[in-house]
């Protein structure tokens, strides 16, 4: 099987892949290695991996053969059952590898099945990911570049929302508005390239463009995946720079009522808890959990707060239903936001009021997963989906004598943004005998944005998708995957959209990513339709915007080496980021003084990154270093230079204190200055800047009662970062400043979380 | 098991019932002063929310006169003042000087030119058109001048218009306008000149002079949104000439203004600023800075403790302290103020 499986690939290499040499390059140089790497076969072993404390099979062990009479060596991964099977001379030294579990060694003698036991070695098992993959897999075994950021590490950083766990994440850098909250901006992209999904949902919501990831409360997920790179095959537009997939935790692991509470204090004003309830019976599952986040405000000037005071609820109901070959899952999730905008108070002698606002933010979404197995080859996963997003502006005119609040009405009557997504995703996965796995699959999505500052006629935008994966192992060293996405949308032309990802392992321990994908991102309906006049603004929509496409490259190597006690790895990894038909804000009419969006120009982006970890039982380090960059054409063309650097550092450090069981964890990062050009009508370049700063997260924690109370204290932004000196413009309709915000001060957290 | 009951509800009463602290209310500050001489007087003016309007005050009588900012489009001057044209600022009026003294050869209005504003100081020499007679051909016309008159109120072709200055004749002003790009002769007009008014008021629209302000005995003070001219700008630059709105003084009858003090209010100033401050002539010596656009409120705020002094020409003094920029809902555009004059 192997060899047929070489021979047919050794027939497709005659043909350029998708026109890119490198590509080529790499699947020649891959089909020559695997080639010399394969082994005659003899004598078959049928091996079964099984964990020794609780007996259940082992999948994505590392499984490496070693003929002791030819030498001759193949490995394997076992399957979903803890399976694999060689074919080897015989006698052979089998060698076993998992994260989590101590390294095994025994030498078979004779064919057929044998199964092996591997011990717990105290390290942390390698996190399975599940964004843009048929079935859950270790992260270091897809071809795509996935980081995840798991409970423990969420909790070990006291994070309550995804602004606060991305603050020292490498590659993603956090703007503020304090009206709009914290964006972010990922290789060097802003955030409305980044796709946020929760359970492979998107989020919707996009005020100017940006999501609020400080809305995106923590305490009932489980993990955040972070995909680099654009996946439009799988999710479509609006992901040049990459995905963030937040998975929620929807299992119950109790067969009776198990519940927890959690509960979380800053010294700047947050006071934050939540519970969560669950129980299992039979084939069913249901976990139900209700929270408050509430922030008094910090950096009070008189009445107004820089950092505004903010009060949410959220609460989510998630149910499963598990059968040998069917699992459906239905969840759906309330949050509720009232943030308070006090005005600067007008006293004079005849009166004293203030202009206060109240935004409030309603997100509903509603999802329903079914994922089926219909023969040992063959699956089916679905998604369907519904999202609603509110937000209202309440302006009210507070007399501060009687302290009585007006609504005002007129102009600054309440105003309403909503935002409306109904979205459907399946996928066929088809796996063919050891080397082929074929994806087809389809996405629909109806998405609706109602705004008074969009055109009332404007319509809503439908997208019809189809897309095809495949993922080949021509050999064990080598997996392709090669996607392509065709998109019909009711409002423009979507471009066809490929990808190819390559992963070759020169040993167990390292290998090389590759990876070209092609991305855009849909014109918003704000870009097309926006109607923003009124005397201080005359912004118009362009409903003749085209998409803006990119192309992606990245090449990572990985190099990971474990012994019975401890795992290393090392990575380093290259991307570029070439979008076209860039879409800005820009002066169509100077003597009007009127903007629109127009497609104009071209971005590119860069970065080399080096990270290094070592985990051991009592700890784990994680240090690593980025250069990202950014160039445009038209930065040159007007005497800059080619390319504007910026550097960032992380290091992260967990360790188990002998002394009473404490754990002291630190999150570290250094993010360098960054500079961006702006080129002026009459093709001059003036350069503005966001100074650097760093990060500093320090946090102890210790776990009573059997693990199930864990109290932690700590403190957050130790640096004491605020405000960064700056010189950027912030758009067409506002001014420029002498800084922004970044942070609010250093805070000390307690954090108490309770499993019962 | 207790204690841990304990946490929980201490942990759990304490998350769920923060709340935001109650307000305090604020006591009124007095409008200060020693109870000598007139009582001050708190008013305000409605220019509208998008500063449609232009509000003509009187610090004598307390008179206001509201008019629309697209009554007219230039204004001349009387004979005292040498026949000056003005651009109407309230509309954002701006105009280009061709070279040619044709009036039918100037069609065009090309998207490079750079078109110019009355400075707000109303000196004739920072305006465009201005003393014209100085620039007056052999038979004393000016060059042709194409006006923008702003996309406040006028698009397409209406928008942009061409004006030459013909004459005086009889102490009439002779002019003609047209369209920019009409290539046939229009009519002559000839304004006379108001004996009332500084300023004789001309709209496109009309063949005949407009009315505009009130006789000039009657207002001293005009609330009008004009260009702000900030030099220091590329002359192609959006932020060279800003629109703002402001005060500009009646500078034509003789009034003068300056900022007296900006760390004190009307009530508590130290008078002998008023011997100290030497008063000034420009039209926008209080211009529209006593507000500020703060991007962390955003909104308008009202710089506190800034009083300006004002002296009529018939010798009279006033204090002027500006109080609020919103009307009751919030909208902007109602300056409230209080003035006081002083013995």
């Amino acid at each position: 099987m192997r060899n047929r499986a070489h021979s047919s690939y050794a027939g497709t290499r005659r043909h350029p892949v998708c026109g890119f040499p490198g590509v080529g390059f790499l699947l020649l140089c891959s089909l020559w290695l695997a080639w010399t790497g394969s082994a005659s076969a003899q004598d078959s072993l049928r091996i079964r991996i099984l964990a020794e404390d609780h007996g259940d099979p082992l999948a994505f062990a590392s499984v490496r053969a070693t003929s002791l009479v030819t030498g001759q060596a193949q490995w394997q991964y076992t399957d979903s059952l803890g399976s694999c099977q060689f074919r080897v001379q015989l006698p052979a030294l089998l060698e076993v590898q998992l994260m989590g579990y101590s390294p095994l060694r025994d030498t078979l003698h004779t064919a057929g099945s044998h199964t092996l036991k591997l011990v717990g070695s105290g390290l942390q098992t390698e996190a399975l990911v599940v964004t843009a993959q048929s079935s859950p897999v270790p992260a270091s075994l897809t071809p795509l570049n996935i980081r995840v950021l798991d409970e423990a590490r969420i909790r070990a950083q006291a994070a309550p929302n995804l602004s606060a766990l991305l603050s020292n994440e490498l590659n993603i850098r956090l703007q503020q508005d304090m009206a709009l909250g914290t964006s972010l901006s990922l290789q060097g992209l802003n955030g409305q390239n980044v796709k946020i999904l929760v359970d492979g949902v998107p989020l919707v919501g996009r005020m100017n463009g940006q999501l609020d990831l400080t809305q995106i409360n923590l305490a009932d997920i489980e993990r955040v995946e972070i995909v680099e790179g654009p996946m439009a095959v799988n999710y479509g537009a609006d992901a040049l720079g990459g995905v963030i997939n937040l998975i929620s935790k929807r299992n119950a692991k109790e067969t009776r009522v198990s519940g927890g509470f959690n509960a979380l204090y800053e010294s700047i004003g947050t006071y934050n808890a939540d519970a969560w309830a669950t129980r299992r019976w039979g084939r069913h599952q249901l976990r139900l959990s209700l929270g408050r986040n509430f922030f008094d405000g910090w950096n009070e000037q008189g009445r107004t707060h820089q950092w505004k005071p903010r009060e949410q609820w959220m609460g989510s109901a998630s149910y499963v239903y598990t059968a040998s070959k069917t699992r459906l899952s239905f969840r759906s999730s309330l949050f509720d936001e009232t943030l308070l905008s006090r005005g600067a108070p007008v006293v004079s002698p005849i009166q004293a009021y203030a202009f206060d606002e109240r935004f409030r933010t309603q997100r509903q979404q509603y999802d329903l997963q079914w994922q089926q197995t219909i023969s040992k080859r063959t699956s089916w996963d679905m998604l369907a989906a519904a999202s609603l997003f509110n937000r209202n502006r309440y302006r009210y005119r507070t007399n501060l004598v009687n302290l009585e609040s007006r609504l005002l009405d007129g102009i600054n009557a309440p105003d309403t943004n909503r935002f409306q997504l109904g979205m459907s995703r399946g996928t066929l996965t088809y796996r063919l005998p050891e080397a082929w796995e074929v994806s087809l699959g389809y996405e629909f999505t109806m998405e609706r944005t109602i705004g008074d500052r969009i055109a009332q006629d404007a319509p809503g935008q439908e997208e019809y998708a189809a897309y095809a994966i495949v993922q080949w192992k021509p050999s064990s060293r080598l997996q392709l995957r090669p996607g392509i996405r065709y998109t019909y949308h009711t409002q423009y032309d979507a471009p066809l959209m490929p990808s190819f990802n390559a992963a070759y392992r020169f040993s167990p321990k390292a290998q090389l990513k590759a990876a070209w994908a092609m991305g855009f991102r849909a014109p918003s309906l704000r870009e097309r339709f926006l109607y923003f006049v009124d005397i201080n603004h005359n912004i118009q929509g362009n409903p003749d915007l085209l998409a803006e496409t990119s192309h992606n490259y990245q090449l990572a190597f990985q190099y990971k080496h474990m012994t019975q006690k401890s795992a290393y790895e090392v990575e380093t990894g290259l991307f570029f980021n070439d979008v076209s038909n860039l879409i800005t804000l820009a002066v169509v009419d100077m003597p009007a003084a009127l903007y629109s969006y127009r497609n104009i120009g071209r971005l590119q982006t860069a970065g080399f990154r080096v990270q290094s970890k070592a985990i051991r039982p009592r700890y784990s380090l994680q240090v690593g270093g980025l250069l990202t960059a950014q160039g445009a054409p038209d930065w040159r063309s007007a005497g800059g230079d080619a390319f504007y650097w910026s550097p960032e550092l992380q290091a992260n450090f967990q360790v188990k204190l002998p002394w009473q069981s404490l754990k002291l964890a630190l999150f570290s990062k250094y993010t360098g200055r960054l500079l961006t050009p702006m080129v002026g009508e009459n093709n001059e370049l003036t350069l503005q800047f966001i100074e650097d700063f760093m990060t500093v997260d320090v946090t102890l924690s210790r776990s009573f009662w059997k693990e199930r109370l864990t109290l932690l204290a700590g403190g957050r932004n130790l640096a004491d970062v605020r405000n960064l000196r700056a010189n950027m413009s912030t758009g067409a309709h506002s001014g420029g400043g002498g800084s922004i915000p970044q942070a609010a001060g250093r805070m000390f957290i307690a954090q108490l979380n309770l499993t019962l | 098991m207790i204690r841990l009951a304990h946490l929980f509800i201490t942990v759990l009463t304490l998350g769920l019932t923060a709340c935001w602290p109650a307000e305090e209310p604020i006591t009124l500050p007095s409008l200060g002063g020693d109870g000598t001489g007139p009582s001050p007087v708190i008013a305000s003016v409605e220019m509208g929310s998008a500063y449609d309007y232009r509000i003509y005050v009187s610090l004598t009588t307390g008179a206001q006169y509201r008019v629309h900012n697209n009554l007219f489009d230039i204004a001349i001057g009387t004979a005292e003042l040498g026949y000056p044209v003005y651009m109407n600022e309230g509309k954002l009026v701006r105009g280009y000087r061709t070279n040619s003294y044709t009036f039918e050869q100037v069609y065009a209005t090309p998207n490079t030119l750079i078109w110019t504003p009355d400075a707000p100081s109303q000196n004739p020499d920072s305006t465009l058109v201005g003393n014209w007679q100085l620039l007056a051909d052999t038979e004393g016309k000016s060059p042709v001048y194409l006006i923008d008159r702003g996309s406040l109120y006028h698009t397409g072709s209406s928008r942009y218009y061409k004006l030459q200055l013909l004459g005086i004749t009889d102490g009439l002003v002779r002019l003609r306008y047209a369209p920019a790009a009409q290539t046939t002769l229009p009519e002559e007009m000839q304004v006379p000149l108001s004996s009332t008014h500084a300023l004789t008021y001309v709209s496109f629209e009309s063949t005949s002079p407009v009315a505009v302000a009130p006789p000039d005995d009657d207002w001293d003070l005009l609330f009008t949104r004009h260009f702000q001219v900030y030099l220091d700008q590329p002359l192609d630059s959006p932020t060279r000439n800003y629109s703002v709105t402001g005060i500009l003084g009646h500078r034509f009858k003789g009034v003068q203004a300056a900022l007296l003090t900006n760390a004190a209010d009307l009530g508590t100033m130290d008078k002998a600023l008023w011997e100290q401050v030497p008063p000034q002539s420009a039209a926008n010596a209080i211009g529209f800075d006593w507000k500020v656009f703060s991007f962390d409120a955003n909104n308008y705020l009202i710089r506190p403790h800034r009083v300006y002094g004002v002296w009529l020409p018939d010798g009279k003094r006033f204090g002027l302290q500006f109080l609020d920029f919103f009307d009751e809902q919030g909208q902007k555009g109602t300056p409230t103020f209080v003035y006081q004059q002083i013995p």
